[in-house]
């Protein structure tokens, strides 16, 4: 069996003030195997973006047992220690590299181009003077139908344009996760397919594991992906289970 | 699996770098605010580094000019007073005294003179006292003129005709009583001319037995104006006397007063250029004081408010996956940069008004003269000093950073 891209066991998140606007999630366990694509949906405030900024390692958690990440080929590391320590600023690194996240709205520093923001990755994977990854950035900007806009900073691009910018700067290295929250949001119709199907090509072709969060589930399905409902009931402290 | 490009292994993170260019970046999309704040901060700095050019380009220059102006160490004696040879010596051994020499009557002191041979007229000449150690012959390398020698100022040396080798009559006049006017030539070699700068005025400087022996014969003591060297019970009714520094004739001033004498100081802006230059320079130390403190709130708050405005900025670079350390170079160089480029504006004005202030400066002087410009290395230092407390402000809104919710700050909380 192939070795998981992700593999995270015994979470609890939890977020708001006790007993006032308190709201928990349990992530019991989540493996996502290289070239896995999820579609984790539900309705708004549910915890899908909590979900995913704790996947993107952005957020401490309550606890957690176990967050395996492959980091190479050959290499896996357990940062669970160093998440439940709040060492997480210790790990941005790895968002450079082999975990990818897109945010939900605005990912585009607004003193920028929109060719600067996305390729910052690159810069930090120190992969920028790369002829192929320029190349494959080159291309995936294409496919996301940004060529044409990289000189824009973020005041000259549209919603939908700077959406898939975000987007461009998540893919522009390859990734071993990739997440993305909501990466439909602000497009149009045309745009979404070809976000989703451009995600699950990446997922095919690269093998990156990529999760989403989405209200589009009917694309997202197309697309190839696997959707996932993340329920919460209307009690405050109803846990949610999540199992893939 | 990812087919990457080698993976990260070993490559160097450029996360600092990439935090610099943001930073240069963000201060260029933002130009209109990091022109107002780099205005703010110049406005503080302007003020102690231009109060530090007109003190010492003003202030200093003056009080240089009035150090180096012998004039300004004499406490002029006024009217005539007894002086012993005790109470000179007394004079001679206080610490403000730095040259003293004691003078006849103004009836002795008061003479007419011509030169010998020429054809010119008559000139009233004012006859001084001086001797081994007179610091207004010694400032023109001019020695003593002797028993029988005299110094000439340059006004005096002109308007006689005279240059050095000259001699000149002194035409000693005295009436007895119930008889015809007498009348003695007292002829003396020039030794040197006073240059104009060092002493104004129609003056001949004598040795003292000169001048006693002047007196000796206006007053009939003798029928020849011989030079006649001090007695031990001399008395004489005025004197020339200094302050070792121009800083301690007020002081000299002070106790000459208390001893008796009327004085006055040859030039009373002295005492008034000096308090003006304490003055200031406490000035200074209060402005520069307060500016100080203004410029680190203002430097504080201008960074921690960028920092709290680019909060999703700042998250979005974690995004990227820059660290907090990484991104803390944002602020540092932001802070850095904008207080080095006010501390160079502060500077530049002071540069830009050096001409202002010695045309100022010139006007107020009685010749031309350098003006003292401020001294580079403690300006440069307190600019340096400006930079880092610019870096230091910026260190203080990492520590706003380092309290950032990534979460929350990417949702616009």
């Amino acid at each position: 069996m192939t070795a998981a891209a992700l593999e995270v066991e015994g979470v609890r998140l939890r977020v708001g003030e006790v007993g006032v606007s308190e709201f928990a999630l349990d992530l019991p366990i989540l493996r996502l195997q290289p070239g896995e694509r999820i579609a984790v949906v539900g309705p708004s405030g549910c915890g899908k973006s909590m979900l995913l900024e704790f996947l993107a390692l952005l957020m401490r958690p309550e606890r957690v047992d176990r967050f395996v990440l492959a980091t190479a080929d050959d290499d896996r590391r357990d940062l669970a220690g160093d998440i439940a320590a709040g060492r997480i600023d210790a790990l941005a690194h790895l968002r450079a590299g082999p975990l990818g996240y897109v945010p939900q709205s605005g990912g585009v520093l607004p003193f920028l181009t929109a060719r600067a923001h996305a390729s910052s990755g690159l810069r930090l994977a120190g992969h920028a003077g790369n002829p192929v990854a320029r190349a494959r950035f080159d291309r995936l900007a294409e496919r996301l139908g940004v060529g044409a806009h990289l000189d824009k900073t973020r005041e000259q691009l549209s919603g939908g344009q700077r959406k898939r910018v975000a987007l461009l700067a998540g893919m522009s290295v390859p990734r071993r996760v990739l997440l993305a929250d909501e990466p439909t949001t602000g497009l149009d119709a045309a745009s979404g397919t070809a976000v989703m199907e451009l995600l699950s090509r990446l997922a095919a072709d690269e093998g990156t594991a990529v999760l989403i969060a989405t209200h589009d589930a009917d694309t997202a399905y197309r697309a190839g992906f696997a959707v996932r409902p993340l329920e919460h009931g209307a009690f405050w402290h109803e846990a949610l289970q999540v199992v893939f | 699996m990812p087919r990457g490009y080698g993976g990260t292994k070993g490559v160097r993170r450029p996360g600092v770098a990439l935090a610099l260019h943001f930073a240069f970046a963000d201060l260029w999309h933002d130009r209109k605010l990091s022109v107002l704040g780099v205005i703010l901060l110049a406005a503080l700095l302007a003020p102690p580094v231009v109060l530090h050019t007109l003190q010492v380009g003003l202030v200093e220059t003056w009080a240089r000019d009035l150090a180096a102006d012998l004039r300004n160490r004499e406490v002029v004696i006024v009217g005539e007073h007894q002086v012993d040879a005790d109470l000179l010596a007394a004079l001679r051994a206080w610490p403000e005294t730095g040259f003293a020499v004691p003078e006849p009557s103004f009836f002795v002191t008061t003479q007419t003179a011509r030169l010998v041979g020429g054809r010119g007229s008559s000139v009233p000449l004012d006859m001084r006292t001086t001797s081994p150690g007179d610091p207004v012959l010694a400032r023109a390398d001019l020695p003593p003129p002797g028993q029988a020698g005299l110094i000439l100022s340059a006004r005096a040396a002109a308007e006689l005709k005279a240059d050095p080798g000259s001699e000149i009559s002194i035409l000693l006049q005295r009436t007895p009583t119930g008889g015809a006017v007498e009348r003695r030539e007292v002829i003396l070699p020039v030794a040197g001319i006073l240059p104009e700068a060092h002493w104004p005025g129609r003056t001949g400087f004598v040795s003292e037995g000169a001048l006693l022996g002047f007196g000796d014969y206006l007053t009939f003591s003798s029928d020849t104006p011989d030079y006649r060297a001090p007695e031990d019970d001399e008395r004489w009714q005025s004197l020339r006397i200094y302050a070792p520094e121009v800083s301690q004739a007020p002081a000299l001033r002070d106790r000459l007063q208390n001893a008796g004498f009327e004085t006055r100081l040859m030039t009373d802006q002295v005492d008034r250029i000096l308090r003006l230059e304490t003055g200031l320079r406490q000035l200074f130390g209060l402005v520069l004081s307060l500016s100080a403190l203004a410029f680190v709130a203002t430097t504080i708050l201008i960074q921690w408010l960028s920092v709290l405005r680019k909060r999703r900025d700042f998250a979005l670079m974690a995004v990227l996956g820059m660290s907090r350390r990484e991104t803390a170079t944002f602020p540092l160089v932001q802070g850095a940069t904008m207080t080095a480029i006010a501390a160079a504006l502060a500077l530049g004005l002071a540069a830009a008004m050096g001409g202002s202030v010695e045309a100022m400066a010139q006007g107020y002087l009685a010749q031309p003269t350098e003006i003292v410009r401020p001294n580079l290395i403690p300006l440069l230092a307190g600019a340096l000093g400006a930079v880092a407390l610019g870096g230091l402000a910026g260190a203080v809104a990492v520590v706003r950073l380092g309290r950032l919710d990534v979460s929350r700050a990417l949702r616009g909380d």
